[in-house]
Formats: structure tokens, C-alpha cells, sequence
């Protein structure tokens, strides 16, 4: 088995159990009683270690099991949550992080072993005797079969040895409790059924999940009871495990006061299996426990490497492509029949591009869910104190913006606790509240999804920004003056522009606004800011919901940007003037024996000739159909991924005109339909 | 020789697929019955391994059908067929002496182990 190939399935799901961790250890922070999130954490940790050392990546494998003895402990309640540990698992998230993106900048791993190694140690002796108090309070994952009097009398007054059964359903079973009737049927015949968990009353009323415990007498043995349940169709799994504590019961030498002692012996001992269990199927574990890592891994869903779904959608849009043509041939023809036939045609091809698209909507939950931890260490670094709420995570988004947004995303909301949020002091003597407010939210408006950050911090001072801006040089005295307020807080958003005087490492970041407002103008989107001095900021982007991006060829013709699709262009050559001959008035070249009729782009899309004469033309060769022509242009830009516009074209008369593009820096071009221009 | 069963049941569409998974697990579907008292009938007269019995059916319903064999055969060997809302019915059918139960729609899979947990 060549490890290598599940390499890609490692990242992918180590990343899973990461932001589990990290999402889970935000909320423990917030409800440290929270112990579903600790056994989240242990789980996450645990299966992050095991992949690990399956994987061979011994590091990763170490850290994740120190971690894994920390948690163990919370989850034992045998140390409390607080920030120190919760700072340190934290530090131990982001080197496992490091460990899997860029392994070289983790620094001093042994050192954080051990680090964690030394808290376990230390709390572990001081907290030793909260155990014995804590046990009988703890853990949710314990059975607590709390048995009566009686109960523990019927054990030590029989003969046999007590013993738990566990026995998991299929998790398809339709009547489970008629499931468990069968099985107590089936045991009454070999001992004693002293109690079943959950209670047998309850297992009537089909409260019970796939799994549920017996606390069974027997002199039998384990095999023989295993063998008498093996006929009873629907069951999973049975496990049955001899409970040695009990022993000691029977001896009769127990005191009646003792046996709260004993009843603790039981449970603990129990308790003690099931986190065995747990430990034993981690990894095949589908609990019934609503978890976090159980609604990631919806079974229903499968992983799709986006290369692939970018592939789909090339080929998609060249399908789209081809049906055009087609349908030109169809038109200009007359060619009812055909056109006929086109029709569904076109509509399914439709479709598909629509579902196509669809696939890559991924939730804007995926940029989102990284800001909790950001504003949590970036709050304590500038003793601010910051609640950040997060509204409409759900919301759908090309995978290609919402990899792209993540950046600029995190600049603003930097900005905003930086500048925005003041002191906890500064807020109390406004009158404000001491936490300040970020609010991070999208929703869809239109063919559109605005993303907002708002802070009810001290808002922007336009007369600042004057200042600012004339003395950078963005704009002069007069243009300020003929400005309304809203578009001179705008100005932040221009090149060269940073308000705060020493560029911190929190905000400054050597960026400034502008390189946001260029990003998302790359991706056709816009940015808006509303501000009030003393009341706060709101930043709003808006974004398409879909984009399609192809690889285009940039050249340029007078002082314009074009795109021609890659795909039709077959190479470029520099043409001399001297070597263009003229055939039937068309200017042609010689080209590897065949004639190639030139183009000039400048008359096609009435551009002006600079009238300058060069000494070589730069040419793109193109394929249509099965000629070639070559396009004159004035000079080549080169090969870029670009976003396509559509352009509607309500007149009907576009032509040479496939689209509208967007370029990376944010420029627009137009993209040349290649069959047009060349038969024109 | 291939353990026999007998299948019980007013649907064809039921028989057939009962009959295939029976045979694809290598049993023999000795007959096919409409109703109860056909059931009751074809039992005695080929003494099958196994029935698998409807419960709703026209003339005598299964329960009645498992509670007239059980008289016959005190040792028969019947599963019980139901439907999802018809836990009682499965209830009572345990009681007269049906030995499994299988939850319609049924699931090859759980066909398979049932039958096979009752003649191997």
C-alpha cells in the first residue's frame, strides 16, 4: 500500500479535525462545563493521532497525544478548564496547523511536549484528591446503572458472576425495543437480568439508541451467553465484559455503610469500559451524539478535489461554446430541422452549467469560522474586549471568491479591532458598553452576496482623512473640497492611502485598503463604507454569487485590453512588415507553407491606428474551424486567468464581442469572439 | 438437500422478491401462499424448515395463520413480516410464537440474516 496515495485524504481530513479543535476549544472557553465539547476535542485529537502515525508523521503524532492526555483529563474532570491550559492547547493547534502546511517554521516542538507534558504532571498531583469527589458528578459518557439495595443484594446472595453486555443494534432497526425483548428473553434463560441501561421501562417506550447495557448475572460463560444471543437478527455487536469489582460483594463481608462505596467501585469501573470503548472505536464511531464532527462528515456527501469540479466546468463552458456555433451554423443556414433539435439541447446544456456552478457553492462558513479564534488572540494582545457575532454563515459562495475574500476579509476585521473598537476604559468613559461589538454577516441581495463587518467603535474622522489625503498626495485641496463626506471616507479605499501613523502588526500589515478594494474588484465585487464618528464603521462588500473564470490570452489594441480564449489560439509570431504580401487585396503571411490572411484588429474594432510604423507586428495565430488567421495586434500582454462577464446584449447587434472579462489587477477587457471577427 | 421454505404472503410483488432473496441464499421456496388458511393448508402439507408470514391478509391474517400452525407444529420455524406501524401486531406474533421478525420495506441484507439465523 503506497501511503502516498491517501496523502491528499490526510490533509483534507486533518484540516477537518483541526478546525474541530479549534472551534470546539473557543467554546469550551466560553462554557467550560461544556463537556460535549471536550469529548469533541479528545476525539479530534485522538483520530488526528492516530491518522498521523498511520501516515508515519511521527511529529504530528506526538504532539496530537500530547494533547490527547491534557484533554483526557479535563474530560475526567480532573483538571478544570481554564485560559492557561485552554492558551496551551490552543499553541499545541497551531503548531500541529505549522506541522501539517509548513513544517519548517515550527519552532521548538520538543519544547511544547514537554510543556504539556510538565501542566499534565503538575495538575494531575495537585488535583489528584478532587478526583475521588469529582467522579460520582462526572463525565456524561458514564453508565450509572445506581443500583438499589436490593439489587446489590440479588448480586451477592446468588451464585454467578456479574457481568455487563453491550449490544449495538444495526443502526437501521426498525423496533429496537422489541430488539431488546429478544435479547432479555434470550438471557432469562441462562441468569439473571438485574438491570438494563437504559432502564427496561424505558427500552419498552423505544427510548433507547442503537446501544444499551445489561447488567446480567450468570454462571455461564461469556461464550455461552454471546453464542444465545447470536441468533437474534439485527444486532451489530455484542461485548460482554466480567465486572471483577463485584467479586468483593458476594464475599459478604461488606458493611451496609460501605456500599456507597461499592456502588462508586461499580460505576467507576464502568465508566472506566466505556471510555475503553470509546477508545476503541474512535475511529469507526458513529455515536449518537449530535456532534460537530459528525454534521462535517454527513454521509451523504462526498469529497470532490476542486481541480476536478474546475475541470468539469471548463469543459461545461466549452460545451456552451460549441452549442453557440452550432447554433450559428443553424441560423445562418435555415436549417429549421436542426434548430429544432437544438433547442433541448441548449436547454440541458444550460442546466448542466447551472449545476456545475452550484457544486462549487460552498458556504461562506468556511472564511468565517476562522475569525472567532482571530478577534479572540487578537482582543487579549490589545487588551480590547471584543464580542464578535457572526450572522448568516450559511450562506452560499463560488469556492473561488471564498478563497479569495479569506485576505481582505481579515484585514478589515484587523482594522476594526484596531482601529475601530477603543479601550475597554476609553468605551466606559463614552458611555458604551465595555465589550465593544464586531459583527461579521452575509446574506444574498439579488443575483448578489454582501458580506458586512460592522464595529460600533469610533467610526471614521473624515476630517482626518482630508488631512491624510493631501498630505500622501491622493488628492488635492480643491478635489477635497468639491467632495461630499461619504466619498472622503471613501478615499481610504484609494492607493497609498493609511490613516493610523505607525503601521502596527495588527492592522498595518504593509497593506493598505486598497489592495482590498483592487482584490474584490478582481472578483467584479465592490467595496462601500458607512461611518459615523463616535457611533462606528460598516464595511460592505458586494459579491457575485457565481464566477466563471477561463484562461485567457491578454494583447493590446490602441490603448484597450482584449482576451482571446486560449484554447483557439495556436501561436505567436512577430510579422514583419516587409513579409506582408497581398493576395486579392487581403493581406496575407507565408507560414510554414501555407498562407495565413492577417487580420488587422484595429479596423475590426475601429480602433485608430497610431499611425507610427513598426518594425514587427505582434500576431496571434488563431484556429477556426480548420483555417488560420492571424490578428495584428499592438503589443501582447501575455496569458492570464480571467473572470468572465457576460454582457447583455439588449441592442442584439454586439458583435466581434464574446464578453466582458475581469483582470486580476481589476481592469476590465473585452473578450473577442474569435468566429465573428474572422469571418466578418 | 435444501432447507424449505414456505412464503406467505397476499402481494405477488412481495412473494417474488421473498422468493428470490430466499433462493439467492441458497434455501428452497417450497411454495406460496395467498392467505392464512392457505398458509395453514400448504404448512401441513409440505412440513416446511421455515414460513415467512404476512400479517395483514384477507380470510385469516397471519397472526391467526402462526397461532393454527403452532397447533400443528409446536416446533415450527415462523418469521414474522410486518409493516413499520405494526409493532403490536410484531408483538403479538412473538407471543403466539413467531421466532423473528423482519420490518418491510424489507432489506436483503437483514432477509438474509434472519433466515440464516433460523436454519443454519
Amino acid at each position: 500500500m503506497d501511503m502516498n496515495d491517501f496523502q491528499e485524504l490526510y490533509a483534507s481530513e486533518s484540516r477537518e479535525h483541526l478546525d474541530i479543535l479549534n472551534d470546539s476549544l473557543l467554546t469550551l472557553e466560553n462554557d467550560p462545563e461544556n463537556m460535549e465539547m471536550i469529548n469533541e476535542c479528545f476525539r479530534a485529537a485522538h483520530t488526528l493521532k492516530g491518522m498521523a502515525g498511520t501516515m508515519g508523521f511521527e511529529r504530528v503524532s506526538r504532539l496530537a497525544h500530547a494533547m490527547e492526555n491534557i484533554l483526557d483529563l479535563l474530560r475526567d474532570g480532573q483538571i478544570g478548564v481554564n485560559t492557561e491550559v485552554i492558551n496551551l492547547l490552543f499553541k499545541a493547534v497551531d503548531n500541529l496547523e505549522l506541522l501539517s502546511s509548513n513544517p519548517d517554521e515550527v519552532e521548538d516542538l520538543e519544547g511544547l511536549i514537554s510543556e504539556l507534558k510538565s501542566f499534565l504532571e503538575t495538575d494531575n498531583t495537585e488535583t489528584d484528591n478532587q478526583k475521588q469527589e469529582n467522579s460520582t458528578s462526572s463525565s456524561s459518557a458514564e453508565i450509572d446503572f445506581d443500583l438499589s439495595d436490593d439489587e446489590l443484594r440479588i448480586i451477592s446472595d446468588n451464585s454467578g458472576d456479574p457481568m455487563i453486555i453491550r449490544i449495538q443494534l444495526e443502526d437501521d432497526c426498525v423496533f429496537k425495543s422489541l430488539r431488546a425483548d429478544m435479547v432479555f428473553e434470550a438471557l432469562e434463560e441462562y441468569g439473571e437480568l438485574i438491570k438494563a441501561h437504559p432502564a427496561i421501562d424505558k427500552i419498552r417506550k423505544e427510548e433507547l439508541d442503537e446501544t444499551f447495557h445489561i447488567l446480567f448475572l450468570t454462571i455461564e460463560s461469556k461464550e455461552i451467553i454471546a453464542e444465545s444471543l447470536d441468533n437474534i437478527s439485527e444486532i451489530e455487536e455484542i461485548e460482554i465484559t466480567m465486572i471483577d469489582q463485584l467479586e468483593q460483594l458476594k464475599d459478604g463481608s461488606q458493611q451496609e455503610d460501605n456500599k456507597e462505596d461499592n456502588q462508586d467501585g461499580i460505576k467507576e469501573d464502568i465508566k472506566d469500559l466505556e471510555d475503553k470503548e470509546i477508545e476503541e472505536n474512535q475511529v469507526k464511531k458513529s455515536t449518537n451524539v449530535k456532534s460537530l464532527s459528525k454534521r462535517l462528515k454527513a454521509n451523504n456527501t462526498i469529497r470532490v478535489d476542486v481541480e476536478r469540479l474546475d475541470s468539469l466546468m471548463n469543459l461545461v463552458a466549452e460545451l456552451v461554446i460549441k452549442r453557440t456555433q452550432v447554433e450559428s451554423v443553424g441560423e445562418s443556414y435555415n436549417l429549421d430541422e436542426l434548430n429544432k433539435k437544438l433547442k433541448p439541447l441548449s436547454k440541458v446544456t444550460t442546466e448542466l452549467q447551472n449545476s456545475v456552478m452550484e457544486m462549487r457553492m460552498v458556504p461562506i462558513s468556511l472564511v468565517f469560522n476562522r475569525f472567532p479564534r482571530l478577534v479572540r488572540d487578537l482582543a487579549q494582545d490589545l487588551d480590547k474586549e471584543i464580542n464578535l457575532v457572526i450572522e448568516g454563515e450559511e450562506t452560499e459562495l463560488d469556492r473561488t471568491i471564498i478563497d479569495e475574500i479569506g485576505d481582505p476579509l481579515v484585514h478589515m476585521v484587523r482594522n476594526a479591532i484596531g482601529h475601530g473598537i477603543e479601550d475597554p476604559e476609553e468605551r466606559e468613559r463614552l458611555g458604551k458598553d465595555r465589550e465593544g461589538l464586531i459583527k461579521l454577516s452575509a446574506f444574498h441581495e439579488g443575483n448578489n452576496v454582501v458580506v458586512q463587518i460592522q464595529d460600533d467603535g469610533q467610526g471614521i474622522n473624515p476630517e482626518l482623512i482630508k488631512k491624510k489625503a493631501i498630505e500622501k498626495g491622493v488628492a488635492t485641496l480643491s478635489e477635497i473640497e468639491a467632495m461630499s463626506e461619504s466619498e472622503i471616507i471613501m478615499l481610504i479605499l484609494a492607493a497609498g492611502f493609511s490613516t493610523n501613523e505607525e503601521v502596527n502588526d495588527v492592522s498595518g500589515r504593509g497593506v493598505g485598503m486598497d489592495v482590498v478594494k483592487t482584490k474584490i474588484e478582481s472578483l467584479s465585487g465592490s467595496v462601500d463604507i458607512e461611518s459615523e464618528v463616535g457611533k462606528g464603521s460598516t464595511f460592505t462588500m458586494k459579491l457575485p454569487l457565481t464566477l466563471s473564470i477561463i484562461q485567457g490570452f491578454l494583447i493590446k489594441v490602441a490603448d484597450q485590453k482584449y482576451v482571446i480564449p486560449l484554447e483557439s489560439i495556436q501561436e505567436i509570431v512577430d510579422v514583419n512588415p516587409d513579409d506582408i504580401k497581398t493576395i486579392r487585396q487581403e493581406k496575407v503571411i507565408h507560414r510554414r507553407g501555407s498562407v495565413v490572411p492577417l487580420i488587422s484588429l484595429h479596423d475590426k474594432l475601429n480602433k485608430e491606428e497610431t499611425g507610427e510604423l513598426k518594425r514587427e507586428i505582434p500576431t496571434v495565430i488563431v484556429e477556426v474551424g480548420n483555417d488560420y488567421y492571424g490578428l495584428m495586434a499592438d503589443s501582447i500582454i501575455g496569458q492570464q486567468e480571467v473572470v468572465i462577464k457576460r454582457i447583455n446584449d439588449l441592442s442584439g447587434n454586439l458583435e466581434k464581442i464574446a464578453g466582458g472579462a475581469i483582470l486580476g489587477d481589476g481592469s476590465i477587457a473585452l473578450i473577442i469572439n474569435v468566429e465573428e471577427i474572422t469571418t466578418s | 438437500m435444501a432447507k424449505t421454505v414456505l412464503v406467505v404472503d397476499d402481494a405477488q410483488f412481495m412473494r417474488t422478491m421473498l422468493k428470490k432473496l430466499i433462493e439467492e441464499n441458497g434455501y428452497e421456496v417450497v411454495d406460496e401462499a395467498v392467505n392464512g388458511q392457505e398458509a395453514v393448508e400448504k404448512y401441513k402439507e409440505h412440513n416446511p424448515d421455515l414460513v415467512t408470514m404476512d400479517i395483514t391478509m384477507p380470510k385469516m391474517d397471519g397472526i391467526e395463520a402462526i397461532k393454527a400452525i403452532m397447533d400443528y407444529d409446536a416446533e415450527a420455524d415462523v418469521i414474522v413480516c410486518s409493516a413499520m406501524g405494526q409493532k403490536p401486531m410484531v408483538v403479538e406474533s412473538l407471543e403466539v410464537g413467531a421466532k423473528d421478525f423482519i420490518v418491510k420495506p424489507i432489506k436483503p441484507e437483514k432477509v438474509k440474516d434472519s433466515l440464516n439465523n433460523i436454519l443454519d
